[in-house]
């Protein structure tokens, strides 16, 4: 039988365009569900997520390294998601589809020196082992690359 | 409470919602609120105004023609942009060829926007008509028709219809003054291509429709509080330029004649287009 752990949070409305999310120790300020605008006081909910898709990719990948004794120099990955509808989430009569995130794509760039079979055998653990590119990529459709840099 | 007004918009593209949250955050800030509803498209829209789900409808110059139409002329027209008055459209064919002339188009190719796009089809048709051009009996009409039900807003249709007289596969198109002149300056279009072969009497764009039944004091409040955003007020300015005007002005009903002929010498609503 599967081991089981729960994370917990705890979300506050603190005004229009914020929200507290308390974890552990730690707080979150989130703005709007996805904002629009070039400036906003706090990242979109959407953002946070995409955030922790790539914190959890850089962060596992850098893991992942060290189990091989491979020591990575740089990371640096851009993800850029969409949703199926963005005009079904700000609630236009008459459109179609939905509100959720249907593409995420991007790119980790990193510096590290590793033969190709190896890196590839490090992105593979460092996908399988993500629970939020497990999570997400069940549900959208999620092209994360990696390329190494010197 | 002071209950909101509720303005109805037809958007496509997303960005425009910031339009819209900005021109809420003005009215909040007068002490005249409004909230907005969305909608895909026009037909939608006047449905909603007639209905009165909505209070004023954001209204193409066709959707106002509709709204008149199915309330038999009990609208109102409550404000408009600067840039809604007095548009025209150009006529355009390539540069350095045979036809100088409207009625030079006889037996050519003529391509047009979305065929609901007052700007790029409905009244360059009617202009051509006026010529005695009818569209199948004398030239050859090819429509592109993107995003049917936004009334042209979408300029696709309309820069396709110009890709394809720039590709030799039309022989004119159609083309609102303003996309003209913005195409021409950004470098999508080199005018030293073409030539404009005539161009349209002006007509009237957009306008804020309300229908007759409401409420005097609250439209004139609306109206009030809509007609104070000012174009040198950093706060309202970059909202204006996106929406592409520098003062809102009365709305006025006597510019669309000439799309009300159109309609009704192409039986537009008639035809359930």
């Amino acid at each position: 039988m599967a081991a089981d752990h729960a994370w917990s949070v705890r979300a506050r409305g603190i005004g229009p365009g914020e929200v507290r999310v308390y974890a552990r120790n730690q707080v979150l300020r989130v703005g709007k569900q996805a904002s629009l605008r070039d400036a906003d006081a706090h990242p979109s909910a959407i953002e946070h997520l995409l955030g922790a898709l790539a914190a959890d990719l850089v962060e596992g990948f850098v893991a992942e390294a060290a189990r091989r004794q491979l020591t990575v120099d740089a990371t640096e990955l851009r993800l850029t998601g969409s949703l199926d509808n963005v005009l079904v989430h700000l609630g236009v009569v008459g459109e179609t589809g939905h509100a959720g995130l249907a593409h995420v794509t991007g790119t980790l760039y990193v510096t590290v020196d590793a033969d190709e079979r190896v890196l590839d055998a490090l992105w593979a653990a460092t996908l399988a082992r993500s629970p939020l590119y497990q999570t997400l990529s069940r549900a959208a459709e999620v092209d994360v690359r990696l390329k190494v840099t010197h | 409470m002071n209950k909101p007004i509720l303005i109805g918009a037809v958007i496509y593209e997303p960005k425009v919602a910031v339009i819209w949250e900005t021109i809420k955050e003005f009215f909040a800030s007068e002490g005249c609120p409004i909230d907005y509803v969305f909608y895909s498209n026009y037909e939608l829209q006047v449905r909603a105004l007639v209905d009165r789900h909505i209070d004023i409808a954001w209204n193409s110059p066709l959707a106002w023609l509709d709204a008149l139409r199915q309330t038999g002329g009990r609208c109102r027209a409550l404000a408009m942009r600067d840039t809604d008055r007095d548009r025209v459209s150009h006529l355009v064919v390539r540069a350095g060829g045979s036809i100088r002339t409207l009625a030079e188009l006889r037996g050519k190719v003529v391509a047009t926007g979305a065929l609901d796009s007052p700007q790029a089809t409905l009244i360059p048709l009617e202009v051509l008509r006026r010529a005695g051009l009818t569209a199948s009996r004398d030239f050859e009409l090819v429509r592109f028709n993107v995003l049917v039900g936004k009334h042209g807003d979408h300029v696709g249709g309309e820069r396709d219809a110009l890709g394809c007289l720039a590709e030799g596969r039309a022989d004119a198109c159609a083309v609102l003054d303003l996309n003209w002149q913005s195409w021409t300056g950004d470098g999508t279009v080199d005018p030293a291509r073409f030539a404009l072969v005539a161009t349209t009497p002006p007509f009237d764009h957009c306008n804020f429709t309300a229908l007759e039944s409401f409420d005097e004091a609250r439209a004139e409040r609306w109206t009030a509080t809509l007609r104070r955003m000012r174009y040198d007020e950093p706060k309202h300015r970059e909202m204006m330029d996106q929406e592409g005007l520098k003062a809102w002005l009365p709305g006025r009903t006597s510019g669309y004649e000439l799309l009300s002929d159109a309609v009704r010498e192409q039986r537009f609503f008639e035809s359930g287009a």
